[in-house]
C-alpha cells in the first residue's frame, strides 16, 4: 500500500517538472572502471547470528563510494569485511565470494596482514597512538622494514602534506601524537594510513566526531587523494556523502517476523546523484527523504 | 592552508560564467536587432539565429548544473539564494533572446522605408530604452545591487509610455495595414524585453539578501 | 523556603539548601576528614617511631660492614651489611624471575587467552595463590628446593617470587586491559600481526602501570620474613654467592633482634628496619620516575 502511494507521488512529481536532456557535458559520469573489489551473494556471520545478507556490489578504482543506511543495517560490517578487520571479532565468518582486484580476499594461503597492508583503514574516532607524532607516521613503514632515517622523514613530510596537516605540526614532530585536537588527530590517522602507500583506503564515519570546519578539511582532503587512492566510506551524513561520493550504497535492515531476527540487505546501489536525485526503490526514497530512520 | 569546498566553489564560479555568458548575448544583440529592424538589413538575422542555437543548448546545460548542485551540495544562505535566482533567471534569458531574434526577424517582413518618421522615432527610442534597461539589469546582476530593481520600474514605465504613443500611432492608419500588423507586434516585443529587464532585476533582490542591519551607535 | 505570594512573579530559590541538607553534607564532610586523619595517624605514628628510634642507629659502618655482631655487642660494632646485600640480592633475583614471568603470563591471559580453557585456570590459579599465606610459600619452597640442595639465597629468591608472581601478573593484566582496543585495531589496520601489536603499541602504551606495579611487588617482597625464615635460615656473616649457603636478610635480621633484650641489638633492630623502610622509599621513587618517562607520550 505504501510503495503504491510512493509510486504515485513520484508520478505526479514527474508531470510537473518536465525532465530535460541531460547534456553530454556532465563531466563526472563514468559508467565504467577498474573494478577493485567484487562483492558476490556475500553474506557475514557472528556465530549464528546473520548480520549482513547477500551482499553484491563492486566498488571502483579511484573512486569515492559511500555506504549509507540506518543504524544496524551492516555497512560498517562490510567495510570491514574488505580488510578482514572482522578477522578479530570472535566467531565472525563471511560466506560468498568477496575479491579484491581478482583475488579471493577469504582464501585459504591468504594472510591477513598482507591484506591489510594493501587495504588501509581510519576509524571513526581517532586514535594516535601514545607515541610522538613522527612515531605514529613512522609506525607503517617501520613495519615494512623501512630503517633508513631519511626515508623515514621524507615519508613523514609526504604523508603529513597530503593529509594536510604538515604546515600545523612541523615544529613539532616529536610531540606526543595524543596532544592534537580532534580534526588534527583524524587527520594524523589518515596521514598514518596513508604513509604504508596503500591501494584502498576504507574509512568508517572518519567525520562524526568533528566539527564542520575540520570534516570540510577532511573532504577536502578525499578529493585530492581520490586520484591516487580508491576510497570507501561509511557515513551518516547524507549531504557527506553527496558532497563526497561518486557512488552510493544504500543499506537497510532486513526484519524476519516470523524468526524475530533482523540482518542488514542492499538496498540499491548506484551514482551518488542517481542515488539522491532519483531513487529506484521506495526504501532508498523513504530514507534519504528523512521519512525514515 | 587549502579553502574548504574548493570544488564547490569552482562549480558556482561556472555557473555564474554561463549566466553572464547568457546576458551578453542578450545585451549585444539587441540592438543590433533594432538596427536590423529599421534598416530592414537581414544579415544580422544569420548571426543571431546562430546565437539562439547556442543559447538553446546554454539554457539545459545552466540548469542542469544547478540542478546538480543543488542535490549535491545542500546549499544553504547565499549560495542557496544564488542557485535559486540562477534557474529563475535563466528562463526569462532565453524568452528575451527569443524576442530578440523575433524584432530582427521582422526586416524580412516590412521594408525601412515603409515606416512612418513618426513610427520609426518611437521604435528607435525603444530600441534605445530597451538596450539601455537591459544594461542596467546586467550590472545589476553583477554587482548584486538591490537598488537597481526600483530604477529599473521606473523605466519601465516610460517604456510603457512609449508603448502607448507607437500603438496611438499605428491606430492612425497612416501606413499600410501589413506593416502596422508587424509594428503591433515589434511594440509588444519590446514591451516584454523591458518586462524581462525589470524581473531580473527583482530577481536580484532576493539573490542579494537581507540589508544588513547598522550596529546601533 | 520560598512561598509564592504572587503566582503572576514566581520566583525561583537558587539559595544554598537550607536546614537538615546543608548539616547533613557538612556532618559528612567533617566525617570525611576525621576519617582520612585516623588513617594518617598510624602511619605517621610508625614513620616517625621508626626514624627516631632508627636514625641513631644508622652509619656508613651499620650499613656496610659484613659482620653481624652477637646480640649483647653494643651498637657500633658491626654492622648490617650482611642483611643488606642479602636483601638485595635475593629481591633482585625474585625480581628477576617473577616480573618477566609475570608480564608473559598476563600478556597471554589478556591477548591470547581470551576464554579458554588454559586461560581461566591460570587466572584462577593466580588469584589462588594471592590469597596464599606466605609462610605457606616459603614451605613449598623448603619441601621441594632446600630439602634436596639445602638453604641457599636462591631457595629464599624462589620463594619471594612465589609471591611475587601473582601480584605481577594481577596487575600487568589489569594495566593491559585498561590499554583501549582503538589502539590495537589502528595497529592491526597497518597490517601487524598480533605479535607486533602486543609489542609495539600494547606494551609500550601500559608500560607505566606495569613497572609501577612490579616495584610495587618488589617492595612487598622486601619486607616479606615468613618465606625466608625456612629456605635462607640465618648467618651473620654476608654471603655474596646467591646459590649456595645459608643467607640473611633485613626483615629477617628485624625479627632476630628485635626480640632479643640487650639494648644494642635493639638498636640494631631499629636501625634495619629504618634501612628496609627507606629501601622502600627509594624504590617507590624510582617506581615514579621511570612511569613519568614512559608515560610522556600519553599526555
Amino acid at each position: 500500500m505504501e510503495e503504491q502511494q510512493d509510486q504515485l507521488k513520484l508520478q505526479q512529481d514527474q508531470e510537473v517538472l518536465p525532465k530535460l536532456a541531460v547534456p553530454d557535458t556532465a563531466p563526472r559520469d563514468k559508467f565504467t572502471g577498474t573494478p577493485v573489489f567484487d562483492v558476490t551473494n556475500g553474506s557475514i556471520y557472528y556465530g549464528s547470528f546473520r548480520a549482513v545478507t547477500d551482499v553484491s556490489l563492486s566498488i571502483y578504482e579511484n573512486e569515492i563510494t559511500a555506504f549509507i543506511g540506518p543504524s544496524g543495517c551492516g555497512k560498517t560490517t562490510v567495510l570491514r569485511t574488505l580488510n578482514r578487520m572482522n578477522d578479530l571479532i570472535v566467531g565472525a565468518r563471511v560466506e560468498g565470494d568477496f575479491r579484491y582486484r581478482g583475488m579471493s580476499l577469504y582464501a585459504g594461503n591468504v594472510s591477513p596482514t598482507a591484506v591489510r597492508r594493501r587495504i588501509g583503514m581510519v576509524f571513526q574516532k581517532a586514535n594516535p597512538f601514545p607515541k610522538s607524532i613522527y612515531d605514529n607516521i613512522a609506525y607503517g613503514p617501520r613495519i615494512n622494514g623501512t630503517r633508513n632515517k631519511g626515508k623515514l622523514d621524507e615519508i613523514v613530510e609526504r604523508s603529513l602534506k597530503q593529509a594536510a596537516l604538515w604546515d600545523e605540526v612541523k615544529d613539532r614532530l616529536n610531540k606526543s601524537g595524543l596532544g592534537l585536537s580532534g580534526g588534527q588527530a583524524q587527520r594524523l590517522c589518515i596521514a598514518r594510513t596513508l604513509a604504508v602507500e596503500p591501494d584502498v583506503v576504507l574509512m568508517d564515519e572518519p567525520c562524526s566526531a568533528l566539527d564542520p570546519i575540520a570534516t570540510g578539511r577532511i573532504e577536502d582532503l578525499m578529493h585530492e587523494i581520490k586520484s591516487r587512492y580508491t576510497i570507501v566510506i561509511v557515513t551518516h551524513n547524507m549531504q557527506q556523502a553527496t558532497r563526497v561520493s561518486d557512488r552510493t550504497a544504500f543499506y537497510s535492515v532486513l526484519r524476519d517476523e516470523k524468526s524475530d531476527t533482523r540482518t542488514g540487505v542492499l538496498v540499491e546501489y548506484g551514482q551518488t546523484a542517481q542515488i539522491f536525485g532519483d531513487p529506484q526503490d521506495s526504501r532508498t526514497q523513504a530514507y534519504v527523504t528523512g521519512r525514515v530512520g | 592552508m587549502v579553502e574548504p569546498r574548493q570544488e564547490f566553489e569552482r562549480d558556482l564560479e561556472a555557473i555564474e560564467a554561463k549566466v553572464i555568458e547568457l546576458f551578453a548575448m542578450v545585451a549585444e544583440d539587441l540592438p543590433g536587432a533594432t538596427q536590423a529592424l529599421l534598416t530592414g538589413n537581414n544579415d544580422v538575422l544569420q548571426a543571431l539565429t546562430e546565437r539562439e542555437q547556442l543559447i538553446n543548448a546554454l539554457y539545459p546545460e545552466i540548469e542542469e548544473l544547478v540542478n546538480r548542485e543543488i542535490l549535491l551540495q545542500a546549499p544553504v544562505a547565499s549560495d542557496l539564494r544564488f542557485l535559486l535566482s540562477v534557474l529563475r533567471i535563466v528562463p526569462e534569458l532565453e524568452r528575451s533572446h527569443d524576442l530578440v531574434v523575433q524584432i530582427a526577424s521582422r526586416a524580412n517582413h516590412i521594408l525601412g522605408e515603409d515606416l512612418s518618421p513618426r513610427t520609426r522615432g518611437i521604435v528607435e527610442r525603444m530600441g534605445a530604452l530597451a538596450s539601455e534597461m537591459w544594461r542596467q539589469s546586467v550590472d545589476s546582476w553583477y554587482q548584486r545591487d538591490r537598488s537597481a530593481a526600483l530604477a529599473l520600474e521606473e523605466r519601465d514605465d516610460e517604456m510603457d509610455e512609449l508603448h502607448a504613443s507607437l500603438v496611438a500611432e499605428l491606430a492612425s492608419g497612416r501606413m499600410a495595414l501589413p506593416v502596422t500588423m508587424e509594428m503591433t507586434l515589434v511594440a509588444r516585443f519590446y514591451e516584454r524585453l523591458a518586462d524581462h529587464a525589470v524581473n531580473i532585476a527583482r530577481r536580484v533582490v532576493y539573490l542579494a539578501g537581507p540589508v544588513k542591519e547598522k550596529p546601533a551607535g | 523556603m520560598t512561598v509564592a505570594s504572587d503566582p503572576a512573579a514566581r520566583t525561583v530559590d537558587l539559595r544554598e539548601p537550607s536546614g537538615w541538607r546543608r548539616s547533613k553534607n557538612r556532618i559528612m564532610t567533617v566525617l570525611m576528614y576525621v576519617a582520612f586523619v585516623i588513617v594518617l595517624i598510624p602511619l605517621g605514628f610508625v614513620l616517625v617511631t621508626v626514624v627516631a628510634k632508627g636514625a641513631s642507629a644508622i652509619s656508613w659502618q651499620f650499613l656496610t660492614n659484613g659482620t653481624i655482631p652477637p646480640n649483647v655487642m653494643p651498637l657500633g660494632v658491626g654492622g648490617m651489611g650482611a642483611a643488606v646485600v642479602g636483601t638485595i640480592e635475593i629481591t633482585a633475583f625474585a625480581a628477576l624471575i617473577a616480573i618477566p614471568l609475570g608480564v608473559l603470563g598476563a600478556i597471554y591471559l589478556n591477548e591470547y587467552g581470551g576464554k579458554g580453557i588454559l586461560a581461566r585456570l591460570v587466572s584462577f590459579l593466580s588469584d589462588v595463590m594471592t590469597g596464599v599465606p606466605s609462610i605457606i610459600m616459603g614451605l613449598f619452597i623448603y619441601l621441594i628446593w632446600v630439602v634436596h640442595f639445602g638453604y641457599s639465597g636462591l631457595a629464599g629468591s624462589f620463594a619471594l617470587a612465589c609471591l611475587m608472581l601473582p601480584i605481577v601478573i594481577r596487575s600487568t593484566y589489569e594495566m593491559l586491559r585498561l590499554v583501549p582496543d582503538s589502539l590495537r585495531e589502528g595497529s592491526y589496520a597497518l597490517g601487524s600481526t598480533k605479535a607486533r601489536v602486543t609489542l609495539t603499541v600494547v606494551l609500550p602504551a601500559a608500560i607505566g602501570g606495569i613497572v609501577s606495579g612490579a616495584l610495587l611487588a618488589v617492595a612487598r617482597a622486601a619486607g616479606e620474613t615468613a618465606p625466608l625464615l625456612f629456605t635462607i635460615l640465618t648467618v651473620e656473616a654476608t654471603n655474596k654467592n646467591l646459590f649456595s649457603g645459608p643467607n640473611t636478610a633485613l626483615p629477617e635480621q628485624i625479627f632476630v633482634n628485635a626480640q632479643s633484650p640487650y639494648v644494642g641489638a635493639q638498636a640494631r633492630a631499629w636501625g634495619a628496619a629504618l634501612t628496609l623502610i627507606a629501601i622502600t622509599f627509594i624504590l617507590m621513587i624510582v617506581a615514579r620516575i621511570v612511569t613519568a618517562r614512559f608515560t610522556r607520550y600519553t599526555r
